[in-house]
């Protein structure tokens, strides 16, 4: 399943987005008014961007990320409020989920004594959920098990998108996973 | 007195008969014999020589404090990374529900 460290953005985002990532980067920096040395400062780090940007993402637990955003369908929202004050775990199975999710990596640069503004990078995360079994506790999600979850990633500067090239990774769900109580929250507070 | 009869001679030996001049085979082994012996006495007596080769490496002439045009540039990059809003999930929500009794 989709954890910590399980996240490869290599499989998600070729180098060639990378390189023409921080190719605008290094432009936007001129045209926010960025000395030629912070321009240059910029240009240097081109392959320390995907590198830097992994390791982070591999930091991030993504799963319940986009499960937060599962209370916004009317169905699973509902699902959630009945396994409310029931002593017994309540499981649906999910059909085929949608979900984007953006992410901000932002991106800073120091050296020679100077810092470089940061450069603010959307990647969007497209993930896939098919017939996953979900279980609810008093409106948390509290396992999941199970089915396979898709995820592709597209990498953004500002308005412009850089190719992500590759097809979606698959990950089977398998045995779940078990969430640390109480869960994750669906419902709104 | 009967005549002899006469016994007949073969006209060719059975086996030839070795050819006056110089006799090439033995020589040819001989130089071959001695060509080995010569070999197997210099490796005998040829001295064994061990050859070693060391190397000390001096002072770094081209340190940063001497030429700091030359040294590499040291960039630190960080990225931290914020999380979004995750949109509203599409598609099909769920197809079976039910508790787990």
């Amino acid at each position: 399943m989709i954890e910590p460290g399980l996240v490869e953005l290599a499989a998600l985002v070729p180098p060639e987005s990378f390189d023409a990532a921080s190719d605008a980067a290094r432009e936007e920096v001129a045209d926010q008014g960025g000395g030629r040395l912070q321009k240059a400062m910029t240009g240097l780090i081109g392959p320390r961007v995907a590198a830097a940007m992994d390791a982070k993402l591999k930091e991030l637990d993504l799963l319940p990320l986009f499960i937060k955003g599962w209370g916004k369908s009317p169905a699973l929202a509902d699902e959630a409020k009945a396994s409310v004050g029931v002593q017994v775990a309540r499981v649906v199975r999910l059909g085929k989920l949608e979900q984007d999710l953006d992410l901000y990596p932002i991106l800073g640069i120091s050296g020679f004594g100077l810092t470089a503004s940061p450069i603010k990078f959307t990647l969007t995360l497209k993930a896939e959920f098919e017939a996953i079994e979900v279980g609810l506790e008093e409106g948390y999600v509290v396992q999941i098990g199970g089915g396979l979850c898709r995820l592709a990633a597209v990498l953004k500067l500002g308005q412009l998108a850089f190719p992500s090239g590759f097809d979606p990774v698959e990950w089977q769900v398998g045995k779940g996973r078990r969430f640390a109580a109480p869960g994750i929250s669906i419902l709104p507070t | 007195m009967a005549a002899a009869e006469p016994t007949l001679e073969p006209s060719l030996p059975l086996t030839p008969a070795p050819e006056p001049g110089l006799p090439w085979v033995p020589l040819a082994a001989l130089g071959a014999a001695l060509a080995a012996a010569g070999y197997g006495a210099s490796k005998w007596f040829y001295p064994k020589l061990a050859v070693g080769c060391e190397i000390d490496v001096g002072p770094d002439t081209m340190g940063a404090q001497s030429n700091p045009l030359v040294q590499k540039p040291e960039l630190d990059v960080s990225i931290s990374i914020e999380a979004g809003v995750p949109s509203t999930p599409s598609g099909t929500a769920t197809l079976v529900a039910g508790d787990n009794s």
